[in-house]
């Protein structure tokens, strides 16, 4: 039986633990073989934004391992456009995340796409 | 229905951990099965027998513990999350060198892929908390 998993991200990547436990959760759910995805919503976009250096906070610098998601069968990420507008952030604004055939895996969706998608998963997490 | 349960936040401060007990024992009540009640971020917190609430409150980890008697409940606690709170099980303790072990026996540690296994396997997976 494999179900549509989809990790939801709606926090900045500091200030609270949810971001760095939304990966490890993420990363949790690859040995289990399901269709999975993660999503960027209101503050959760800055987690994907460039040129992180939390080591000046003394935190581990989680972000840097979305570049190997694809390593973990997560195949689709989802960045909702509205929250980026509102916060003023483009696309070159975020890393860059690829799939192993090169293919971009960040996809920017607007917040009613993302409805649909939503629509679609069998259990969403929410962090 | 097969019901998966997740609670992230603790007890008292949040009432999370209190709507999920009621919404278990009711879902129970109903006729319905609640496979696994998963304690995750401050969550793990619901887990330490040392709680001692004054006696015109309610005990939120022996109602869980009540719970979990009566209809045979798995409480999975995370192991990372515990850890990190110094809510320990027996295992834990040992390796640490801890001589108190504040898990009460009721609950067990588990890693976060019991909760992924539980989500797969159940009807509904339930979030209590922010």
């Amino acid at each position: 039986m494999t179900k549509r998993l989809m990790f939801v991200n709606r926090r900045a990547p500091y200030g609270t633990v949810y971001g760095m436990e939304a990966l490890d959760a993420t990363l949790a759910a690859s040995a289990f073989g399901q269709d999975l995805s993660m999503a960027f919503v209101d503050d959760g976009v800055y987690q994907l934004k460039r040129n992180q250096n939390p080591s000046v906070l003394g935190i581990k610098h989680y972000t840097r391992t979305f570049a190997a998601l694809d390593d973990f069968g997560v195949d689709h990420i989802f960045v909702e456009q509205e929250s980026m507008m509102e916060r003023g952030l483009k696309q070159e604004d975020l890393m860059e995340i690829f799939r192993e055939d090169g293919s971009d895996a960040l996809t920017i969706v607007s917040s009613s796409e993302l409805s649909e998608i939503m629509e679609t998963q069998d259990v969403i997490f929410q962090f | 229905m097969k019901f998966n349960i997740l609670v992230n936040e603790g007890p008292y401060t949040h009432q999370a951990s209190d709507t999920a007990y009621h919404f278990a024992k009711a879902a129970i009540d109903c006729g319905h099965e609640v496979i696994r009640v998963f304690f995750y971020h401050d969550g793990v917190n619901n887990a330490t027998r040392f709680a001692s609430p004054p006696v015109d409150d309610r005990d939120v980890i022996v109602r869980w513990t009540q719970l979990a008697e009566s209809y045979d409940i798995d409480l999975a606690v995370c192991v990372a999350a515990s850890l990190r709170r110094g809510v320990l099980g027996e295992d834990s303790a040992h390796q640490l060198g801890i001589a108190e072990v504040n898990l009460d026996d009721h609950f067990r540690v588990a890693g976060f892929g019991h909760f992924i296994e539980g989500a797969i396997v159940a009807d509904r997976t339930l979030v209590f908390g922010d």
